[in-house]
């Protein structure tokens, strides 16, 4: 082994031992150059190291080894990298989270590119609990664990952290943490609308749309197009950004969004055919940028919304004359769609087969129940967690140096 | 393989999770676990996790379980609302030992859905589409249900089925002394702060 390697590894374990993790995190950063040429040695120095005591070391030859071409077919490496993430000392990586982020990204790609999502995603669950300071902050590899188990198409354990509000978020200095920010909220509304949680997912693609920005990303264009689709077929309208949407976004989103708007368009209608019109004349467009699925969804959910509009004006209709108007086909296809509805919760009516008729009824909830009351009692809840933490937030705002500096340079 | 022939239904949202981790963790999972998994999902009517499952199934696994692609069916019937179906898909077949017991479980919960789905949606029903609906196959075995379900009978077109006013089932207001707390909390966030 060369002297300066072998100096790398002491220095490694000297400072590890006196915990100066700023020193020893600038030492491993200058040393990546030596690392790389030395490769062949590097699994020696590996075998040096302990899990917990020099994870830093560890990840520093971890992220070299895993820049080399051909890093994913290394089998050797991608279960290092697994025990280091169940091994690693979660305070030492805390303090150089662009390199294990970096880290963690290249195993998210390995995985990706070896069409084996399903393994990494109990790793990753690991990787993300142990940098995040706390249940609601967002660490860039969130964005890697939604991926994955969209490949792998299992999307429970992608939940348990989606369904956490995030309030904070563990920076790290990389180049690209906007990317993953937008990415994680770009996936986790993909998620939540294949689940059908319209309501969430909608959400979701807002953040990503109307994260500050002075350029374009194309995973907002992205977001807009699924936004779009995801509103019809939750509210049945065309949405209209939030007035903080940065202005670049608002001015082109019209350049890319034209198909989409159509779509909009002949929804307002509430004419089924007309919306199947469009849907054939642009489905080139939806299936290139993957929404078909979505797109059929508003489909149906325009036969729902027409069924609801019926609620509004009749007390009792045939299942007949129900078909006709919400163009199905059938008496039974109206029955069909009717329960469904009803099991939904989403109107409230019921049939009588007797006479073939529907009777639409009021809501039933008279609000004056035990569960709505319990409802009550936790909407307030998180109001008044929720005022807490803003006032945390405005206070250390206010404390910041930086801003002010700003507001004493800037008077006005 | 995880043992659910003698589990009772509270058990089966262990064993679901079990299941689920297993296939985390990528080892050695065999088609009786997917299997399992699989007809769980269906039992509790959770049709999302359960579709996409079976699209994450390998095909390998999906190509040697007859079993699988059975249950697979039944979770197509429940997808699109042939809820006939269901019923003759389940009896039709003679199930594997490990699945049995969730299989008898999943008829049960069909029916009592439906059952519910019935009383909820509906002011009369006729005799037969109530008995594809909750799998009965004789008229004494649908009329007992119904009976059960404080459905009238309309003979003979079918039941005649009177609202309800829906009971509130968990109408309990907790203890005075828990609610003067919550009162206290809010007015002294209010107070506090505003």
């Amino acid at each position: 082994m060369s002297t300066s390697l072998d100096q790398f590894a002491s220095s490694v374990r000297n400072l590890s031992a006196t915990g100066n993790f700023e020193k020893l995190n600038e030492l491993c950063n200058k040393s990546k150059d030596l690392l790389s040429k030395n490769y062949g040695q590097l699994d020696d120095i590996l075998q040096t190291f302990d899990l917990q005591e020099h994870s830093l070391g560890i990840l520093t030859i971890l992220v070299c080894k895993a820049a080399l071409d051909g890093a994913k077919d290394d089998e050797a490496l991608l279960h290092l990298i697994e025990d280091f993430i169940a091994g690693c000392s979660s305070e030492q990586v805390k303090s150089a989270l662009d390199n294990y982020n970096s880290l963690i990204h290249s195993y998210t790609n390995f995985l990706v590119l070896k069409k084996q999502a399903i393994r990494g995603i109990i790793h990753l669950q690991k990787a993300i609990t142990k940098i995040r300071l706390h249940q609601s902050q967002l660490t860039f590899i969130h964005a890697d664990l939604c991926q994955l188990c969209i490949l792998a198409k299992c999307f429970k354990p992608a939940l348990k952290f989606l369904d956490v509000e995030i309030n904070s978020i563990a920076k790290d200095a990389g180049p690209s943490e906007v990317k993953y920010f937008l990415l994680y909220y770009y996936y986790g509304g993909m998620i939540y609308a294949s689940l059908k949680n319209w309501d969430r997912s909608l959400y979701f693609f807002e953040v990503a749309l109307t994260t500050p920005s002075m350029a374009i990303s194309m995973i907002m264009v992205e977001a807009y197009k699924k936004y779009i689709l995801v509103s019809l077929i939750l509210d049945g309208k065309f949405p209209s950004l939030p007035k903080y949407t940065s202005s670049i976004i608002t001015r082109f989103s019209k350049n890319f969004s034209s198909p989409y708007k159509n779509l909009a368009t002949a929804y307002a209608t509430h004419d089924s055919n007309e919306v199947s019109n469009v849907i054939q004349k642009y489905s080139a467009t939806f299936n290139a940028d993957n929404n078909m699925g979505l797109v059929k969804q508003c489909l149906v959910s325009l036969h729902k919304k027409n069924i609801q509009k019926l609620t509004k004006t009749f007390l009792t209709l045939s299942l007949n004359d129900m078909a006709d108007r919400v163009q199905l086909s059938s008496a039974k296809e109206a029955e069909f769609y009717v329960l469904k509805m009803i099991e939904d919760g989403e109107i409230f009516a019921s049939i009588n087969q007797k006479d073939g008729m529907v009777v639409f009824l009021d809501n039933p909830e008279k609000f004056n129940s035990a569960k709505v009351f319990r409802k009550l009692e936790d909407e307030m809840k998180t109001c008044i967690a929720l005022d807490e933490n803003l006032r945390k937030m405005n206070h250390e705002i206010a404390i910041n140096p930086k801003y002010l500096h700003k507001i004493r340079v800037e008077p006005e | 393989m995880a043992d659910v022939s003698m589990t009772c239904d509270l058990k089966f949202d262990v064993v679901m999770e079990e299941l689920e981790q297993k296939e985390l963790e990528t080892k050695d999972i065999e088609a009786a676990d997917y299997e399992n998994l699989l007809a769980i999902y269906l039992a509790n009517n959770d049709t999302f996790n359960a579709k996409f499952l079976w699209k994450r199934i390998p095909q390998t696994i999906k190509d040697s379980s007859d079993s699988l692609k059975a249950i697979w069916d039944i979770g197509k019937s429940l997808i699109q609302g042939d809820y006939a179906a269901i019923y003759s898909q389940i009896d039709s077949k003679t199930w594997p030992s490990h699945l049995t017991s969730i299989m008898s479980h999943l008829r049960k919960e069909q029916q009592s859905r439906i059952i519910h789905l019935i009383s909820k949606g509906y002011t009369a029903i006729s005799l037969s589409d109530a008995m594809q609906m909750t799998g009965c196959t004789t008229e004494e075995e649908i009329i007992k249900l119904g009976e059960s379900a404080g459905w009238k009978i309309d003979a003979p077109f079918g039941f005649i089925i009177s609202k309800k006013v829906l009971h509130d089932e968990e109408n309990v207001f907790s203890s005075n002394q828990e609610q003067l707390e919550k009162l206290t909390d809010y007015v002294s966030f209010l107070e506090n702060h505003y």
